[in-house]
């Protein structure tokens, strides 16, 4: 299960949701986004490493897709198998390698049920926060694709707030451990201090209150930046 | 870094989900290998397929165009299938390994 294998296949799909037309519906977050930004920085050197077999794939505007495509179809043409959650009704998609997952941003109170895309065959869970990963999107091009994702102060941000949502020990400890990496990595660089500021400075007062409470306890800087605007 | 046989058996748990799905995938995807017999200047679709040592013809009567791809994608998609089983099965057996190492040595 070597990092390059997973890599090749999680590129195949986005090469297939390229030739299809639909890349430009996704965002990819999650993990995976530290692996694009190696591709991004002139010196990657010091970004976090990490381990994980999930790829995420943010849906930011379900109902306005257009374009039918069976993204369910072309995930199986590069053997992924749906695999079904009775309980949540959720579908995900499992390969020897990795797992694929559809994400759409929560509305209003949210919902338990997973949301259906019927242009694209999929259906997606409804997450809180991901509205801060849509707002700032960098496109990073990797061959003949460009991929969107998170920008890394958005996406430093956001892991430190599902941090304290996590039910899961381990996993709680893994994002902060990434939100942290990703943070002192951004702070030796001066122009993403001030994509943090930026973000800092446009995101709602509760979720304000939440990353001044977290960075307070986790990484003072973040703190120190988000008091001093 | 989070415990590593917590990931080692987050990701056992993954694998063992992957090889229930693709066993009932497969079991509903079509077997065998799809071929035209031209018997007296026509053409007529077979299904070859293993019964136990046998090799088994079928005939598939009159298939439309749209039938016969359907037939042909879910063959191919049957034996993309088998293959990704086979290396879940891999996966899985290296994982056992890796976590009954770590156990010993914890």
């Amino acid at each position: 299960m070597a990092k390059n294998e997973q890599f090749e296949v999680l590129v195949q799909i986005l090469r297939r949701f390229h030739n299809a037309g639909v890349l430009n519906e996704f965002f990819l977050i999650g993990s995976w986004c530290l692996y694009f930004y190696r591709f991004h920085f002139d010196q990657p050197q010091g970004l976090p490493a990490f381990r994980t077999l999930d790829v995420d794939f943010l849906v930011p505007n379900a109902k306005q897709v257009k374009k039918e495509v069976d993204v369910s179809q072309l995930l199986k043409d590069e053997g992924f198998v749906p695999t079904f959650n009775r309980s949540s009704g959720l579908i995900k998609y499992n390969h020897p390698e990795l797992q694929v997952e559809f994400l759409v941003p929560e509305l209003g109170k949210g919902r338990d049920e997973p949301v259906a895309i019927e242009s694209l065959h999929i259906n997606a869970q409804s997450l809180r926060y991901l509205n801060l990963l849509m707002d700032y999107p960098r496109i990073i091009a990797y061959e003949e694709i460009k991929i969107r994702v998170p920008e890394p102060a958005a996406f430093a941000i956001h892991k430190l707030m599902i941090s304290a949502r996590r039910g899961n020990q381990e996993k709680q400890k893994a994002d902060l451990e990434t939100s942290i990496g990703l943070l002192e990595f951004l702070y030796a660089r001066p122009e993403e201090v001030a994509r943090i500021k930026a973000v800092l400075r446009a995101i709602p007062k509760s979720w304000k209150k939440t990353i001044l409470s977290l960075s307070g306890k986790h990484f003072s800087r973040l703190k120190d930046t988000a008091e001093n605007l | 870094m989070r415990s590593m046989i917590g990931i080692l058996k987050e990701e056992l748990a993954r694998l063992l989900d992957s090889e229930k799905s693709y066993k009932k995938a497969i079991k509903d995807l079509p077997k065998g290998s799809f071929h035209q017999k031209r018997i007296n200047g026509h053409d007529y679709p077979y299904l070859f397929y293993r019964r136990g040592k046998k090799i088994v013809s079928k005939y598939l009567g009159n298939l439309s165009e749209a039938d016969r791809k359907k037939l042909s994608d879910g063959i191919e998609q049957r034996k993309k299938y088998e293959g990704m089983l086979k290396e879940v099965r891999e996966n899985l057996k290296q994982l056992r390994k890796m976590i009954r190492g770590k156990k010993r040595a914890v």
